[in-house]
């Protein structure tokens, strides 16, 4: 059954996300006309013209008591003496029901209705039919309280395939409950990645369950999302249209501590009621409903991070990415640096994105270029670096001297790479 | 037709970046108005850690407004750079490189890139991109201008999350005009999920940038013979990266099955260039011109 926090209704709660999710039930259910009770998009606003859809679907399905003559409604509750009931986490199950496919409406969603046909509004409230005597339990007209008759109404009449319909506290967003098995899925394949630096795997696991057990929302990694190899992360970096300036090592994907984890296939309701699927990232919702698609994420965190000690990225927008720790205060290619000095046969240092190397000479580093340049066997080396590295004379280096310690430089990367356990965070 | 005003990337001028007043400026572009008005970016005085990056409008009189960008850079001291095809999405026409700026280290460091652009006939403006991040680079794209004698940010084009990557292009428009147009496009990781493609031409309204009225600017595409299916489309991108960097593969309107490759353009010349080097390393795609609506978006054809 589709549940709400709070009451909705003339001067009850009305907490966006009830408001949304009672608005959509509403669109989504037909009345005796054959319409929709709620015309308009849901949008998490309550107004007269939702109060009237309540009390019209109150009265055709005999779950309200009217409200007496000349009175106000009476409020559901007096404000701030409402204690929501706490939805209690459930154990994972598996859904029930199929769910719809993805509309092939081309109505838009848009801000405002726009696009969206509406019938006009009544400019009173007038009953279809004389109300059915009211049997059992009922709430006040006007009033969809907790766990009560008209959201329980509401949830029989729903069409199949919506009986998942939900909203996470805060958000606006109406979505579907996802598949339980996909997350227990998304869950075991976290925790059982090696490739992921253990304690992080584990809360990362706890983030994808308890975001399936509070809000039936599914969370997974995407492709690249998890541990990336040196050689995925030159391709990233070296690719039209880079999505990333970190190098081969210089990303926290290289070392198990980072991942990007979003909500791929997550169906959601259009302001008309049809679904839409979305991905990883929400770029549909974020297309036309911005606002909604960054409460989305605000929620992911208030667990990832508030919780669970996760931390974001730096950068706004970047709102998929969750790590170990705050790359604020961490340089990356410090601490590719440092662990190359600590695992690697040369002495390694790092500045402005350049990378320094006494080429295991044990005398001065020279600057040997970028980490992708590096992994590319293309460091910035010529035979006056290798003898100022080496203490030779620059006419006895010969170019395969040159070749062989770009071959060397790269193969130190190998063994960083190959030791990514032993990687720590170094400051800025 | 009016002398061209210069318009610039970055000023290719040795004078630049120049310290002083507080600030290191990275360019200084004319409006063509009178007493000397122009457009100035630079880095300001940090705060901490976060240097705004700025854009001024100054003249004789002195300065008429500041706008800082979303985006401070990690220190006030730039080095050249430029704006390649690592950064750039759209334009498939345009080879040429640009000089920009990048100013900061890692999650700091900030690239920045700007250009005059004639909004309407007698309405300069300053069309700026920036692209930040470290893990995960996005883009952003302002216009500043002056309304009202002011100087004021008046159209902001925020890149979406994900694999996403945008560009405005701009191209000549009417009655001296330039026309400018976002170009996004979005490539999921997901072999169930097409890719997208957007492209929204802008106008001016009198004091913002806006989405053009339907048809306004006309917009054209490249589009290829259909494929079975993405997994198909794509691995025939990667393929011939080189020609067909600027396709996505997307469900073509009308269609019951398959995928096509698509590239947008702004004109049926540059369409014309796009397909004809398509054709020269694919023949076997049969790329032809087709025009597109104005604003497009794939997202509708699919639907």
């Amino acid at each position: 059954m589709a549940e709400i926090t709070g009451t909705v209704g003339d001067k009850a709660r009305n907490a966006k996300h009830d408001v949304a999710l009672v608005q959509a039930m509403l669109r989504l259910v037909k009345g005796k006309g054959g319409a929709a009770y709620f015309a308009g998009p849901y949008d998490g606003r309550y107004n007269a013209k939702l109060g009237q859809a309540i009390a019209k679907f109150q009265s055709e399905q005999g779950v309200a008591t009217a409200a007496p003559a000349g009175a106000a409604a009476a409020p559901a509750a007096p404000a701030g003496g409402f204690t929501p009931k706490p939805i209690t986490p459930a154990p994972l199950a598996p859904a029930g029901g199929s769910a719809p496919s993805s509309s092939t409406s081309r109505s838009p969603f848009g801000a405002g209705g726009a696009g969206v046909s509406a019938p006009p509004a009544p400019s009173k409230f007038t009953p279809a039919a004389p109300a059915p005597a009211p049997s059992g339990p009922t709430d006040t007209s006007g009033v969809v309280s907790v766990d009560g008759p008209t959201i329980k109404k509401l949830s029989e009449l729903l069409p199949k395939g919506f009986e998942g319909i939900r909203t996470m506290p805060d958000c606006t967003l109406v979505y579907l409950a996802g598949d339980a098995a996909a997350a227990t899925a998304s869950a075991k394949e976290i925790s059982d990645n090696a490739d992921l630096e253990s304690g992080f795997r584990t809360t990362v696991a706890s983030l994808v369950n308890l975001m399936y057990q509070r809000h039936k929302l599914v969370l997974s990694l995407t492709k690249s999302g998890g541990r990336r190899t040196f050689q995925k992360q030159y391709e990233l970096a070296t690719q039209a249209e880079a999505p990333t300036k970190a190098g081969p090592g210089e990303s926290n994907h290289n070392w198990g501590r980072a991942v990007d984890i979003g909500f791929q296939g997550i169906r959601w309701l259009q302001g008309d009621g049809s679904v839409l699927t979305d991905d990883y990232w929400l770029n549909r919702l974020a297309k036309t409903k911005p606002a909604w698609s960054a409460e989305l994420w605000q929620g992911r965190n208030a667990i990832a991070v508030g919780e669970l000690g996760l931390f974001p990225s730096a950068l706004a927008g970047d709102l998929i990415h969750l790590q170990a720790f705050d790359d604020d205060k961490v340089s990356m290619r410090k601490s590719l640096a440092a662990l190359l000095d600590t695992v690697g046969a040369m002495s390694w240092s790092v500045g402005s994105g350049s990378y320094q190397c006494d080429l295991g000479g044990g005398k001065d580093k020279v600057p040997v270029g970028k980490a992708t340049q590096i992994w590319n066997r293309s460091a910035t080396i010529d035979a006056a670096a290798l003898a100022k590295a080496t203490g030779k004379k620059a006419a006895d280096i010969k170019p395969a001297d040159v070749k062989a310690m770009k071959e060397k430089l790269r193969a130190e990367f190998e063994t960083a790479e190959g030791s990514w356990g032993q990687w720590t965070a170094v400051n800025k | 037709m009016p002398a061209a005003a210069p318009d610039s990337f970055a000023p290719t001028s040795r004078e630049y970046p120049r310290a002083g007043s507080g600030r290191t400026v990275l360019g200084e572009y004319a409006t063509g108005s009178a007493r000397r008005e122009r457009f100035e970016l630079s880095i300001a005085q940090c705060v901490g850690s976060e240097c705004p990056v700025q854009v001024r409008l100054l003249d004789d009189a002195g300065e008429r407004g500041t706008v800082s960008l979303d985006w401070p850079a990690g220190s006030r001291e730039p080095t050249r750079t430029e704006v390649d095809r690592l950064w750039r999405t759209g334009d498939a026409s345009d080879s040429t490189t640009r000089e920009a700026w990048t100013a900061g280290d890692e999650e700091r460091e900030v690239d920045v890139a700007a250009r005059r652009v004639t909004l309407a006939p007698g309405v300069p403006g300053l069309l700026v991109w920036q692209r930040g991040g470290f893990e995960h680079v996005k883009r952003r794209h302002y216009v500043v201008a002056p309304v009202g004698g002011r100087l004021a940010r008046v159209w902001t084009g925020e890149e979406r999350a994900g694999p996403t990557w945008s560009d405005v292009l701009v191209v000549p428009g009417p009655g001296g005009a330039d026309q400018l147009m976002l170009y996004e496009v979005v490539r999921p990781e997901d072999d169930r999920m097409t890719d997208v493609l957007d492209v929204t031409p802008l106008a001016w309204d009198g004091s913002r940038l806006v989405e053009a009225p339907p048809g306004r600017a006309p917009l054209f595409g490249v589009a290829s013979s259909a494929f079975g299916g993405l997994r198909a489309a794509r691995a025939a991108r990667t393929a011939h990266l080189a020609c067909l960097q600027d396709f996505v593969a997307v469900t073509p309107r009308g269609a019951s099955a398959g995928i096509t490759l698509l590239a947008a353009a702004p004109s049926r010349e540059t369409a014309e260039t796009i397909r004809a080097r398509a054709a020269r390393c694919a023949p076997w795609l049969q790329p032809r011109v087709v025009s597109l609506r104005s604003p497009y978006s794939s997202d509708d054809d699919a639907r």
